[in-house]
């Protein structure tokens, strides 16, 4: 049909790539500002491991389900924690930029302007909605203690086990 | 026409009542006092506050009065609480006279409740009264709005206009009065300064359009109506249209010629409406019909005995089991494609759902980011909070040098994706019904076919002489079919007299569209404004305007209908006093074009403080000169304080029939046992 219709080549330009929310710098730190603004149990601040099991939770509904049993105490779950790069990255960032600081017991705090940061998140109503009930539900529950159990097993237990 | 014939205040006080009472002439009218006290305003805010206009002034309800209405009134000696205050006003029309009552601060009515009295003030009663909203939903249109009534009252009928939601709304009274009611605080920073802001888009233009009675505003509504029109001509033909279609789709015929969109239907531009069956067959409906009636008819002739077809009635079973056969392989498959669009449909509709999730976290994303940047977080501004070196906005290990897209980027790729999407699911879904369709239409013929199977079983098994069970079934199946396609006939035929009838209609609609003017303006249009152009002109050389070097330059914008100079609004190289010039000359220069010719503008002018910014007293008089050219035509009401004994002067100058001076002395208020005039 097109016979006048000669193609020499073809030329393709590059797109930039998409990326996925949860790799997003800010979303990420506003998820962590969030869960540390939330967590506001005995102790102050949060370990490295609950922030890292935290937003795994808000990544994935299933994630949420075993964190829940997991929370309520329920000894059959089996439960790991899962350490996302993209997070640890995030919180290196989040430190840089001075939102967050790390105390000396090793746990992460808000800063001031954290504080304020995080205090607008939850101010508004249409932002983060489904994260907001599943922190509340969630965040002061899931003790330090309970991960600490947790994580001293790991030196115990082998992979036979 | 509005008058304004009395205006009446009373305020109580633990000791007694408070109050003025003046009555206000056609013409000029001085409300004066010796001192700039409050007493004047408290006098012409009673006037705004009755007819529901104290917008103009700015805010809603009784806390625009000033204290004498609201808070305590001061004799001189003493301070006295105000517990109850009410305002009377008696307005004509020029035929009728009506009171206008509204309660101030009165503990049980609300502040937005008039009540209107057909009678002057000496003679209310309140059984011919009806109390009225204001400032309440609808009061501009409702019956029981009070500016509803106003409107009818004056004589004024008030388009309908653009707002800025996209609807149209009548354009407001206030809008309209707070061209010529010119408030002391904010009526003399500019032009038409003291409208309020009620949603109407280019309200000032809209404004001037009406009380000039420019015919743009009736093309723009006729523009508007024909715009209605064709919505509903175009409703009414698509609903006829897929009606027509659903019928014949019914019994498996279409209609080919059927034009989608309203067009003018002859006879020589439109092929002639043709019902034919659906598939490869494409027999016209009447042939159908003729084709089934001699079926029928053969029918008829057969003799209903069986004894000599019995090699027929066989061959006829064998065929109507093959057709049954080949219909249900046809059902079979349906039901598998069925299933299969079942299954992409839920696919599909599973990844839409992410896929809005996935839009909701990115917007979350973006409004983080605006959140951080306002908090001056070098990370959302794309910069690394050590190095100082700008980022890409990516938790993901760099291992190419490729871009990324931007969160809003991000956000219009999902959204395109989920327009796919959705169109994909439209899709299938209407797949899913056509097969749904298909498969129930079978399952009908199978139906039929199986009956006929079993008549014709028993036909053959049965003793001959008796009545052939097989054809009489055929005959009833044939005479219904007959009858479903005859009526979808006439259905298809009475609704397409209906397509006609609209067609008539929008052969009208274009011929009316043709018609608007293609230019903005018809003559009387330019006329008037040049009209209104050449009396500002005049008036701006009267009051001794200087703030421009060349009157010619001056002109109406054709554009907004405001004053402007080589282009410019007129404002921005005017001194402090030339802009009250300009404010005088425009507000006279608009009163008399709708005077001349023939504009919508109630005649009544209210100034409060003219003289503002120093103005010159000998410009002054002859401001005062050019409302007495208005004669007894214009009702005019001036506040003014006579302190220095130039203004004196002009008053007493003028010539004293042609004007009528209310002195309010030191206080409005006085104790009501002393009569006024």
């Amino acid at each position: 049909m097109h016979t006048d219709l000669k193609i020499d080549k073809i030329v393709f330009n590059s797109q930039p790539d998409a990326v996925p929310v949860n790799y997003r710098i800010s979303y990420k730190i506003g998820q962590i500002c969030l869960i540390l603004f939330m967590c506001r149990g005995k102790r102050r601040g949060c370990s490295v491991y609950k922030i890292h099991m935290l937003c795994m939770g808000l990544f994935r509904s299933a994630e949420q389900e075993t964190l829940r049993r997991f929370t309520y105490g329920d000894d059959d779950i089996f439960t790991i924690i899962r350490f996302d790069p993209a997070v640890s990255r995030a919180l290196n960032y989040a430190l840089a930029d001075r939102i967050i600081f790390q105390q000396s017991n090793g746990l992460f705090c808000l800063t001031e302007s954290g504080k304020q940061f995080a205090q607008k998140i939850k101010d508004n109503e249409a932002l983060m909605i489904s994260e907001k009930l599943f922190l509340k539900e969630i965040a002061d529950k899931l003790t330090e203690e309970k991960i600490n159990v947790l994580v001293e097993r790991w030196g115990k237990t082998d992979a036979t086990n | 026409m509005l008058q304004i014939n009395r205006v009446k205040a009373i305020a109580r006080t633990g000791i007694g009542n408070y109050g003025f009472d003046y009555n206000l002439r056609p013409g000029l009218n001085f409300i004066s006092s010796s001192d700039n006290t409050r007493g004047k305003s408290s006098v012409l805010v009673a006037i705004y506050y009755c007819l529901g206009l104290e917008e103009i002034i700015g805010g809603k309800g009784h806390k625009v009065l000033t204290s004498v209405y609201k808070n305590s009134i001061d004799d001189g000696n003493n301070t006295y609480g105000v517990l109850e205050s009410e305002v009377f006003l008696e307005i004509n029309n020029g035929c009728d006279t009506i009171t206008i009552y509204r309660s101030a601060t009165m503990e049980n009515r609300s502040d937005q409740l008039v009540t209107v009295y057909y009678n002057s003030l000496d003679n209310i009663e309140p059984s011919n009264a009806e109390d009225m909203y204001v400032h309440s939903h609808n009061a501009a249109t409702n019956s029981k709005g009070f500016h509803a009534f106003l409107e009818k009252f004056i004589g004024l009928e008030l388009p309908m206009v653009p707002a800025n939601d996209d609807k149209d709304r009548k354009l407001y009274l206030q809008l309209i009065f707070s061209c010529i009611f010119i408030e002391q605080k904010r009526g003399w920073a500019d032009v038409f300064s003291g409208m309020p802001i009620l949603g109407i888009k280019e309200a000032k233009k809209r404004v001037i359009e009406y009380i000039l009675g420019l015919d743009t505003l009736k093309n723009e509504r006729k523009k508007n109506e024909l715009s209605i029109r064709e919505a509903y001509i175009k409703n009414e033909w698509q609903k006829i249209v897929e009606d027509i279609s659903s019928a014949a789709n019914k019994v498996n015929f279409q209609v080919i010629g059927l034009p989608q969109q309203p067009r003018v239907l002859e006879k020589y531009i439109i092929s002639p409406l043709q019902i034919k069956m659906r598939g490869t067959e494409k027999i016209s409906v009447d042939n159908k019909i003729e084709e089934l009636e001699k079926e029928y008819d053969g029918l008829r002739v057969v003799k209903p005995k069986i004894v000599d077809n019995f090699d027929e009635l066989q061959v006829e079973l064998d065929e109507t089991e093959k057709s049954i056969e080949i219909l249900e392989r046809r059902i079979t498959e349906a039901r598998d494609m069925l299933l299969r669009e079942e299954a992409s449909l839920r696919t599909l509709s599973d990844t839409l759902e992410i896929v809005n999730l996935d839009i909701r976290n990115n917007k979350d994303a973006a409004k983080l980011k605006r959140l951080g940047s306002e908090l001056d977080y070098a990370t959302s501004k794309d910069i690394c909070p050590l190095c100082n070196q700008s980022i890409q906005d990516s938790l993901l290990p760099v291992q190419y040098l490729t871009n990324i897209m931007s969160i809003e980027e991000n956000i219009k790729h999902l959204d395109s994706q989920k327009q796919m999407l959705e169109f994909a699911i439209a899709g299938h879904k209407e797949n899913k019904d056509e097969l749904k369709i298909n498969i129930d239409e079978s399952s009908a013929s199978i139906f039929t076919l199986r009956r006929l199977a079993k008549s014709i079983r028993s036909d053959l098994y049965s003793i001959n002489e008796d009545l052939s069970e097989a054809i009489i079934y055929k005959r009833i199946n044939l005479e219904n079919k007959i009858t479903s396609l005859r009526e979808m006939k006439q259905h298809v035929i009475k609704q397409y007299e209906k397509l006609e009838a609209l067609s008539k209609e929008w052969k009208t609609y274009l011929e009316e569209k043709s018609k608007l003017p293609s230019k903005k303006f018809t003559e009387l249009d330019l006329d008037k404004l040049t009209f209104l152009q050449e009396q500002f002109k005049k008036n701006l050389r009267k009051y001794n305007y200087k703030s421009v070097a060349n009157f010619n330059n001056i002109t109406i914008s054709h554009h907004t209908y405001l004053p402007a100079t080589e282009g410019f609004d007129m404002k921005f190289d005017s001194s402090a006093s030339d802009n009250i010039r300009a404010i005088w000359a425009f507000t006279i220069a608009v009163m008399q074009t709708s005077l001349n010719k023939g504009g919508n503008l109630p005649e009544v002018l209210i100034f409060d403080e003219p003289a503002q910014h120093s103005i010159i007293t000998d410009d002054m008089a002859q401001f005062f000169q050019s409302i007495l050219q208005f004669e007894d035509k214009v009702q005019v009401i001036i506040g003014i304080t006579v302190k220095d004994s130039e203004t004196k002067e002009i008053i007493k100058e003028l010539d004293s029939d042609k004007y009528y001076l209310i002195n309010v002395g030191e206080k409005a208020f006085k104790s009501i046992s002393v009569k006024e005039h």
